[in-house]
């Protein structure tokens, strides 16, 4: 089927996925190359290259505003997301005289938002919900997805198609609108409950490309050789098939944390991410925007953040994704 | 043929099935009495509203009993009405799904508009600088958050320019079509972004493939003008998966625009699901959501078999 | 004899009306959420203010400097109109939310929805222009010695939209309706209504289960004021939601969902302005929910509208600064309201329980900053008591007694109960006080909890949590159930008062919380579960009681100023800034401030931000 590179859109990337089965690449020729870092390195575009870097700064910069907050309780050199700069000063006893919405200066890098708070500490902040929401839904689709989808891709049969039934049941809905129905359950929306949503939602996708890879490698030589030779079936489970899913799978991951980036986004900014006042990119996004007749640059920062990490993700999964082979022709 | 077509028809039935048995349990099964998350905070103990709330929803059955009362009922139109409003949920979806349905065919239509030369050109020119400018611009195209899109514009041409309107809706019954279009056009344009971006890159590489084809390169050889070519001869395969897209796509553009509505405060199907979700109108989300869910599904089986028809490859198989 | 012997039934729909009414819209803020009520009491000399002010007077009023101390900078004045009236045109206006639905006995209805419904709807009183409620749809209401029978006489000659002629008994039928309501049975219970009998052809009989002078306020509200078809309503009831059918002076003409309600003029409408001219004089009035602030001020500037309202003070903001700095064509009828945001503290969790802390927290609360931050400064006033400065039942005492923003003085009360052995939330001396503060997730809302958690912060006693709810689970909360409607809020932001009668908004407030409580008082059996503080006083509920059973004003304000006094010395509630909120209009959209009661005194003009628009014309 066409190309559907929905990152977008709140669909999950499914081209992706139907393209996977037609075009697998021999585990075993790739394997080894993957392996070394500093060739892949060497073997991508510019852009790829920036890209990488930018998602690198995201994490990084993620994992250090958590460190000062919960280890350091605010003592690495990055602004309080959640101070205002023109609040209670305790050595006069008065309130600071900041302005809200300050611009660009070198004690607010991107400025301050409508309630003078540090637009670059909150940007930084934030980027932490992205990321775990990206690490978890990665970790239950790889984890879940991957072995449910590798497991009857080997074994075959009636456990196949009900697992399949599910996962295209599960991926015939508008993800978007599930995803809306299934938060709006939950009275209290934290980080835990943003992120298991999202990766409960996750895992068909990932089953699907599991499935499809674990189909081909099943049907391969050194399948039917070490089923020859009676090797147990778990052994070549775990031995044969999920180690030559799983590449194909971190590479899809990439795709995937894409589109769980903007779906992240698209909550926060319906106001139905976690609560506020945690900064989230999409959250400040809505928050900037009442006052984008004043100050539209606080509206724009976030949203390079986020149209940048998308981007990012989409090249750097492009790329892996293209090196494994497995987009194939694109009909 | 009709064997294809009863296939797909199975399971489409099947698949129905399956979605709406899911929406149905996923509030059905809140945790905790469903009589509590309906009614909110007032009257939770009222027991002559719950009494009746639990007779309206027959609460005291089993599951599966209710499943299929609900089923029945949302067979025949009736998918329930919200206790907030009062208003049967198939009512308010019939009044808005002519809003919502117009956006997502306008993003559609002004998507292709784009689209085609887009990826015609970046065809023709593949690997020329036409064609990477293209293609970086599309990337960032699809990368963009359809609310960051909307943003902008509203900011661009409402604020800025003072041309179109920031929210609102004029109905083309009441108001006329140019009316219409001022408040449509912003919001279509943000959801068009995106598909423009997927359509393009389509039809580019698309036409990579076809231009390479045996019968093209006779095109060529009789010396027929470049154009023609294009557009007589390589456009034409390319139809077939493009159609197959939008079928995707606008089934995926009935949820897509949930973001978009609220943005610009438009009167559709999105827009009220948020407004339920906003205030726990369990009756409104499930009803919403399940009508989406099945328009999806029911589009997307159109789409295949429409496919079918038209495809030989697949008629023979 | 309690004030509040609410049955069970009646106590969740009491906070669903509430609610509604945005008593317990928990906002901290001056001017957020919906603000409630109807008409605020203008005191006696801006009553009888100058009846030749021009209509654009208030517009004019210089806006105030960020940053003075404002006082009187909101205009709420109502003045006679010098222009002659004209009839024709209409009016398109931009509101802040869409009405969930258009029956006043059952849809919760705040500011938005009851500027559609008055169009409609005729209420049976009003507020005339010196607070006090005079008769409307009524002709006149006498109560008996002890306020618990009022018999009230209804206009004649009065029909419905649909041609149904309005009697006693259309009111009589109206009650169980009224009754079974969401919102109107708990405004029934808590005006301790039992019946309604139509005594004449036009005489209807109101019989009260403890007296309360303040009955005509419940009348002047739209779950049990305004007057619907009964016979109607019992028909279809969803149907009347999307076309309502009333005896106001605007008839439905189509109502498109989140889009645009129209009403055009009613043609046999009774109302005549004082010189006997027929209303309304507008052909058509048009609604258009535009949610987002801004936007709605860009409709009225662009002219896709040519009126909107606003609760908010940043609107009000950006309003007066495109009026005064870019010379916007518009006009600002800004209203000063008594309803307050603010917060409460539940005093029978520790370490609330403490009135150190209370007094403590309280003088830690900058109303300055926090008004600052929800962008209201010049423009809300900052809150003493539940009356703003405008209302004849203000306070110079009160306003003196209440805690004022103090730093060293608030430390000192908290570190008396941080080092006191047996402080009552059980932890050693010396440590810091653990406080939840709670408020809905508005972004306004945030930034001004981000002011007190500053000064809390600062202070090395106070160890903040701030949690943000939804505007539901926030009153959920804060009403608790499982507990005895303790609650398990700490520190939570509220909205309290409103422009009614003190006694509506006191009696529920002051009633015993629990059942134990009230045993120990004496007063088993008055419970209330909107006492959300939790916080009783045998003096200040006896106070409420005793208001209601006189109409003397001197004794009731006597009464209510001493309940304020102790709320100022116990703090159990505490206050940011009253609510501003704002009309704006094209220029030539003149009336709003000059429809008149039938007796031919001025009405109230627009409290909350609800427009009476029968009155309204547009000039040429």
């Amino acid at each position: 089927m066409a190309t559907t590179n929905s990152s977008t859109t709140p669909e999950f990337p499914r081209d992706r996925l139907s393209n996977v089965s037609s075009a697998v690449a021999g585990p075993t020729d790739v394997a080894p190359e993957t392996t070394n870092f500093l060739k892949i390195v060497r073997a991508m575009p510019l852009r790829v290259k920036m890209a990488s870097l930018w998602l690198l700064l995201v994490v990084f910069g993620a994992i250090y505003a958590k460190l000062d907050t919960s280890l350091f309780g605010g003592a690495l050199p990055l602004q309080d997301p959640n101070i205002q700069t023109n609040g209670f000063i305790r050595e006069t006893g008065e309130f600071g005289t900041g302005r809200p919405i300050e611009g660009m200066s070198g004690s607010h890098w991107l400025g301050t938002d409508a309630i003078a708070r540090d637009t670059f500490a909150r940007i930084v902040h934030g980027s932490w919900v992205s990321l775990i929401v990206v690490v978890v839904s990665a970790c239950c689709g790889i984890m879940i997805g991957g072995f449910l989808g590798s497991l009857v891709g080997f074994v075959r049969g009636r456990v196949e198609t009900i697992v399949m039934a599910t996962v295209d049941v599960i991926l015939a809905f508008p993800a978007l609108v599930l995803l809306l129905a299934l938060v709006s359950i939950f009275e209290v929306r934290n980080l835990f409950v943003i992120s298991a949503v999202i990766s409960v939602l996750s895992i068909p996708a990932y089953t699907r490309v599991a499935r499809a890879n674990s189909l081909a490698i099943s049907s391969r030589e050194f399948v039917t050789a070490a089923r020859a030779i009676g090797t147990k079936p778990s052994r070549i489970l775990f031995r044969e098939i999920i180690p030559n899913v799983l590449p194909t799978l971190l590479a899809y991951t990439m795709v995937a944390a894409a589109y769980v980036v903007v779906v992240e986004g698209s909550l926060s900014f319906l106001g139905l991410s976690v609560q506020l006042p945690t900064p989230t990119w999409g959250n400040m996004i809505n928050q900037a925007r009442r006052d984008i007749k004043i100050n539209v640059a606080q509206v724009i920062w976030p949203s390079l953040a986020l149209t940048v990490t998308v981007l990012s993700l989409n090249q750097v999964g492009d790329f892996f994704q293209q090196r494994r082979e497995v987009r194939g022709s694109n009909l | 043929m009709g064997k294809v077509i009863a296939t797909r028809l199975a399971r489409l039935v099947a698949t129905l099935l399956a979605v709406t048995f899911l929406t149905f349990s996923m509030t059905a099964l809140l945790p905790g009495d469903p009589v509590n998350a309906i009614l909110g905070v007032d009257a939770v103990r009222d027991p002559e509203v719950v009494a009746k709330i639990r007779a309206d929803l027959g609460l005291d059955d089993p599951f599966l009993v209710r499943y299929v009362n609900w089923l029945g009922n949302a067979a025949t139109g009736d998918l329930g009405q919200s206790y907030i409003t009062d208003q049967e949920v198939i009512t308010t979806i019939s009044q808005r799904l002519p809003v919502t349905a117009q956006l997502a065919f306008m993003a559609i239509i002004m998507a292709l508009i784009l689209a085609i030369p887009i990826g015609v050109l970046g065809a023709y020119k593949q690997g020329k600088w036409q064609d990477s400018t293209t293609s970086a611009g599309v990337q960032v195209a699809l990368s963009i958050p359809n609310f960051i899109v909307g943003i902008f514009l509203i900011w661009l041409f409402s604020v800025r320019l003072g041309w179109l309107p920031a929210s609102n809706w004029n109905r083309i019954s009441s108001d006329g079509l140019v009316e219409n279009l001022k408040t449509a056009i912003l919001p279509a344009s943000a959801l068009a972004m995106t598909q423009m971006a997927i359509f393009s890159r389509l039809v580019r590489s698309d036409m990579i493939a076809t231009l390479q084809e045996n019968y093209i390169l006779a095109a060529r050889s009789k010396g027929l003008s470049d154009r023609f070519i294009l557009l007589r001869h390589a456009l034409r395969p390319s139809s077939l998966s493009l159609m197959t897209i939008i079928g995707i796509n606008f089934g995926a553009l009935l949820g897509g625009t949930v973001i978009i509505e609220t943005l610009f405060a438009i009167p559709g199907v999105g827009f009220r699901l948020i407004n339920a979700i906003n205030q726990r109108d369990i009756i409104v989300i499930q009803g919403i959501t399940v009508f989406i869910a099945t328009a999806y599904v029911v589009i997307n089986t159109i789409v295949d078999l429409l496919y079918a028809v038209v495809d030989p490859r697949i008629r023979k198989g | 004899m309690g004030v509040i012997a609410m049955r069970r039934r009646g106590l969740y729909r009491a906070v669903a009306f509430l609610a509604a009414a945005g008593l317990v819209a928990g906002a901290c803020g001056g001017s957020d959420d919906s603000a409630p009520a109807d008409t605020t009491e203008e005191s006696s000399e801006e009553a009888e203010a100058p009846a030749e002010e021009s209509a654009e007077e208030p517009a004019e009023e210089p806006a105030v400097e960020a940053g003075d101390e404002a006082e009187g900078d909101v205009d709420t004045e109502v003045i006679e109109e010098e222009t002659t009236i004209e009839y024709g045109g209409s009016v398109s206006v931009g509101l802040e939310a869409e009405a969930t639905g258009l029956r006043p006995w059952e849809d919760s209805c705040s500011s938005p929805c009851y500027n559609m419904m008055i169009a409609v709807y005729d209420k049976l009183m009003e507020q005339d222009a010196t607070g006090a409620y005079a008769p409307y749809l009524a002709e006149s209401i006498t109560p008996n010695e002890d306020f618990t029978v009022w018999t009230m006489t209804l206009r004649g000659d009065v029909t419905f939209h649909n041609g149904v002629e309005l009697t006693a008994q259309t009111i009589a039928d109206m009650f169980p309706i009224q009754q079974a309501g969401a919102a109107g049975s708990g405004a029934v219970t808590a005006a301790n209504l039992v019946s309604v009998e139509a005594t004449g052809d036009l005489e209807v009989t109101y019989t009260l289960s403890q007296g309360g002078s303040a009955f005509p306020a419940s009348l002047a509200r739209a779950p049990i004021g305004m007057v619907f078809d009964p016979a109607a309503a019992a028909a279809d009831s969803e149907g009347y939601s999307m076309a309502p059918i009333g005896t106001g002076p605007f008839v439905i003409d189509s109502r498109d969902l989140d889009n645009e309600t129209t009403f055009v003029r009613n043609d046999s409408y009774w109302g005549t302005d004082p010189d006997g001219n027929a209303l309304p004089y507008l052909d058509s009035i048009s609604f258009r929910p535009i949610p987002d602030e801004g936007t709605r001020l860009d409709a009225l500037l662009s002219g896709t509208v040519n009126a909107m309202q606003t609760l908010r003070q940043g609107t009000i903001r950006d309003a007066r600064a495109a009026r005064d700095d870019d010379g916007a064509d518009i006009t600002l009828w800004e209203f000063q309201g008594n309803n307050l945001g603010g917060g409460m503290y539940n005093v029978l969790v520790p370490p609330f329980d403490d009135v150190r802390v209370r007094r403590g927290l309280t003088h830690l609360n900058s109303q300055e900053q926090v008004i600052e931050a929800l962008g209201g400064t010049g423009i809300s006033l900052p809150a003493t008591q539940w009356f703003s400065p405008d209302s004849p039942w203000w306070s110079e005492k009160v306003a003196e007694a209440w805690p004022q923003f103090d730093f060293e003085g608030g430390v000192a009360f908290l570190t008396e109960y941080i080092n006191d052995p047996e402080r009552s939330d059980g932890k050693a001396a010396g440590e810091m006080i653990d406080v939840e503060l709670s408020c809905p997730p508005d972004p306004t809302l945030i930034a001004s909890t981000q002011v007190v958690e500053q000064a809390y912060t600062a202070t090395g006693l106070v160890n903040v949590t701030i949690t943000n709810y939804d505007q539901q689970t926030h009153i959920g909360i804060a009403l608790g159930g499982e507990n005895g409607f303790v609650g398990s809020h700490q520190q939570h932001c509220w909205r309290w008062s409103s422009d009614d009668d003190p006694a509506v908004n006191l009696n529920p407030a002051l009633a015993p919380p629990t059942a134990e409580i009230a045993e120990a008082a004496g007063l088993a059996g008055a419970v209330s579960p909107l006492n959300f503080p939790n916080w009783f006083s045998p003096t200040a509920f006896q106070a409420v009681v005793a208001a209601n059973q006189t109409d003397d004003f001197e004794t009731r304000y006597g009464l209510y100023e001493s309940i304020m006094l102790e709320f100022a010395d116990q703090v159990p509630v505490y206050y940011s800034g009253h609510t501003a909120t704002a009309i704006g209009t094209d220029t030539n959209v003149l009336g709003l401030n000059s429809w008149h009661v039938p007796s031919g005194e001025l009405g109230i003009g627009f409290p909350s931000a609800e427009g009476r628009w029968s009155e309204v014309f547009i000039a040429s």
